[in-house]
C-alpha cells in the first residue's frame, strides 16, 4: 500500500501543514505547484526533503487560484487548462531534478480533483496536459472520468482511498456538509487502513465495499492529522510507493 | 499614547497573527490592503472587528508583492505607485465604511516603509496618493523620514511612531534587523522602555547613550511569535505609569468626512 499526502502548501510568508513530519511517514508526496499554493523556494525545499526521505514526488496540479486555495471550481477553457497542467508539472519537475529526483505522477488538487470526477472536458484536459509532458500515472478517485480518460489515453490510472473520509454504501465519499463525512477517531482510521490491505472499505452504514485502491490519502493540515497518519503507517507495517 | 499593530495579514486559506487578541490591546490597526497580504474577506472582517472594538483603522499600504509579503524593495515608477496606493486606500476605505468606521491614517508596510525614509520620488508618489484620496488623512511613520517631511509640506497631519521591541542607534534610527541586539525580547525591558519613551521622550541607544525619540504612537507589531504578550505588557506598563492609552486623535475630532 502507498501513502500519499499533500505537501508544500505554504506560500511566501504563510505556512501550512507539517511537511517534515509527513515526509517521515508517507511514500508519495503530492507537491503544490504554485497555482493554489507553493512558491519556487517551497517547491525546491520540499523536493529536496522528499528526495532525502526516499519519498516519490507527484505534481499536485490545480486551477490558478491562490486566493481560493484551488478549492473553487473554475470554468477554465480545456486547452488552457491542459497548458496550465503542463506548466505546473514542468515547474515542479525542474525543482525535483535540481534535487536529483523527478516527478513520477500527477494528482489534481481540490476543486479540480472534484470537477474531474464528472467533468469530461476538464478530465481530458488534465490527461492531455500530463501526456504532453510524459506518460505519467494519474492518481484519482475510483470511477472518476479522470481515471477513465487516463486509461483510454494509455496512462496508468491509480485509484486512491481516503483514510479519514466516510464512504457511502455506493463507494462515493460522504459530502463534507453531512455528518460522518470525516473520521476523527484514530481507531476507525487505523481500521480503514488495515481493511484496505484486504481490498475492503467499510461504509458509514457498516456495509463492505470492494476496492482496488493502491494508495491511501492521509492529510496533514488539520489538528491531529499527523498523529493519525503516523498511526496508519504503523498499522500498515510495510508501505511502498505505487510509482 | 497610541498603540499600533499590523493586522489582517492573512491571505485566502492562510492565516497570520492573532487579530482578535491584538484588537483588545491596541488603539490603532494597520490593516493590510491586499497588496502584500489581506483579501476582501479579511479586510472586511478586520474593519468590522476594529469598529466594534473602537480601534482606529489605518491603511497599511504595501508594494504589490504577495509572494514577498511586501518585504522586497520594488523600483516601481512613481506614477504607478501613486495609483497603487490610491487603489489600496480606496479598497480599504470601502470596507471601513461598510463597517461604520473610516480610514483615519496611512502607514506604509515593510520595504515601502523603509524605502520612504530616503527615496524622494517614491515619497512624493505616496504623499500624492494620500492627498488625492483624502487630505484629511494622517500619515504615520518614523521621525526624520523624507516622506513625512514631504507630507507636512503638503499639509497632511504627521504622526510619528516608535517601536516597542526594536533597538535604536545613537542617531535615533533603528538598528537594522540581523545585527546583534536589533530586536528586544525581554518583556519587562520592552515595557520599561515604552514607559520611558512615553513619559520622558527618550530611550537608551545600543551605544548606551540616551537618544530623544518623539512618538505619538508605539508600534507593537503583529506577526512576531509573542506579539500579543508584548502588546499587553506595554499597555499595562503604560497605564500603571499613568499614561493614557488612546487613539492619536479622538474619533470625534476628525469626523468631518463622516
Amino acid at each position: 500500500m502507498d501513502l500519499n499526502s499533500d505537501l508544500g502548501e505554504g506560500f511566501g510568508i504563510w505556512k501550512l501543514g507539517d511537511d517534515t513530519a509527513l515526509l517521515s511517514i508517507i511514500t508519495s508526496a503530492n507537491v503544490a505547484c504554485g497555482f493554489h499554493a507553493g512558491d519556487p523556494s517551497t517547491m525546491r525545499r520540499v523536493c529536496e526533503e522528499a528526495a532525502r526521505n526516499g519519498v516519490r514526488i507527484g505534481a499536485q496540479v490545480s486551477y490558478r487560484d491562490l486566493a481560493g486555495f484551488g478549492r473553487r471550481f473554475i470554468d477554465a477553457d480545456p486547452v488552457e487548462l491542459a497548458d496550465e497542467v503542463l506548466y505546473q508539472i514542468g515547474a515542479l519537475d525542474a525543482c525535483a531534478r535540481a534535487a536529483g529526483t523527478e516527478v513520477v505522477y500527477v494528482k489534481p488538487h481540490g476543486a479540480l480533483y472534484n470537477a474531474t470526477v464528472h467533468h469530461e472536458k476538464q478530465a481530458e484536459a488534465v490527461v492531455n496536459g500530463t501526456k504532453a509532458f510524459k506518460d505519467l500515472p494519474i492518481l484519482g478517485l475510483p470511477g472518476s472520468e479522470l481515471l477513465k480518460k487516463a486509461e483510454r489515453a494509455g496512462l496508468r490510472p491509480v485509484q486512491e482511498a481516503f483514510a479519514d473520509r466516510g464512504y457511502t454504501p455506493e463507494g462515493t465519499l460522504v459530502p463534507r456538509s453531512q455528518p460522518n463525512a470525516l473520521l476523527t477517531d484514530t481507531a476507525q482510521i487505523v481500521e480503514r487502513a488495515t481493511r484496505l490491505q484486504d481490498g475492503e472499505i467499510v461504509a458509514v452504514d457498516g456495509s463492505v465495499i470492494k476496492t482496488r485502491a493502491e494508495s491511501l490519502c492521509v492529510h496533514g493540515d488539520t489538528p491531529g492529522a499527523v498523529e493519525h497518519a503516523r498511526a496508519v503507517r504503523e498499522a500498515l507495517g510495510t508501505v511502498t510507493s505505487f510509482a | 499614547m497610541d498603540l499600533n499593530a499590523d493586522l489582517g495579514e492573512g491571505f485566502g486559506h492562510w492565516t497570520l497573527g492573532d487579530d482578535r487578541a491584538l484588537l483588545s490591546v491596541v488603539t490603532s490597526a494597520n490593516v493590510a490592503c491586499g497588496y502584500h497580504a489581506g483579501d476582501a474577506d479579511t479586510m472586511r472582517s478586520v474593519c468590522a472587528a476594529a469598529a466594534s472594538a473602537g480601534v482606529a483603522v489605518g491603511a497599511h499600504v504595501g508594494y504589490r508583492d504577495l509572494a514577498g509579503f511586501g518585504r522586497r524593495f520594488i523600483d516601481v515608477a512613481p506614477d504607478t505607485l501613486t495609483n497603487e496606493v490610491l487603489a489600496q486606500l480606496g479598497a480599504l476605505s470601502a470596507f471601513a465604511r461598510a463597517a461604520g468606521t473610516r480610514v483615519s491614517y496611512v502607514k506604509p508596510h515593510g520595504a515601502l516603509y523603509n524605502a520612504l525614509v530616503r527615496h524622494e520620488a517614491q515619497a512624493d508618489a505616496v504623499v500624492d496618493a494620500v492627498r488625492l484620496f483624502d487630505p484629511g488623512l494622517a500619515v504615520l511613520g518614523p521621525p526624520g523620514a523624507v516622506w513625512l517631511k514631504r507630507a507636512a509640506v503638503a499639509g497632511l497631519r504627521v504622526w510619528h511612531e516608535a517601536f516597542a521591541d526594536r533597538a535604536y542607534t545613537a542617531a535615533g534610527t533603528l538598528v537594522p534587523r540581523g545585527e546583534p541586539g536589533a530586536v528586544l525580547r525581554d518583556l519587562a525591558e520592552i515595557a520599561a522602555r515604552c514607559v520611558q519613551l512615553a513619559v520622558e521622550g527618550w530611550v537608551r541607544s545600543v551605544s548606551g547613550r540616551p537618544v530623544r525619540v518623539q512618538a505619538d504612537s508605539i508600534c507593537v507589531h503583529g506577526d512576531t511569535p509573542n506579539a500579543v504578550e508584548i502588546a499587553r505588557a506595554v499597555r499595562a506598563a503604560l497605564e500603571s505609569a499613568g499614561v493614557v492609552v488612546g487613539r492619536v486623535e479622538s474619533p470625534l475630532r476628525h469626523s468631518r468626512a463622516g
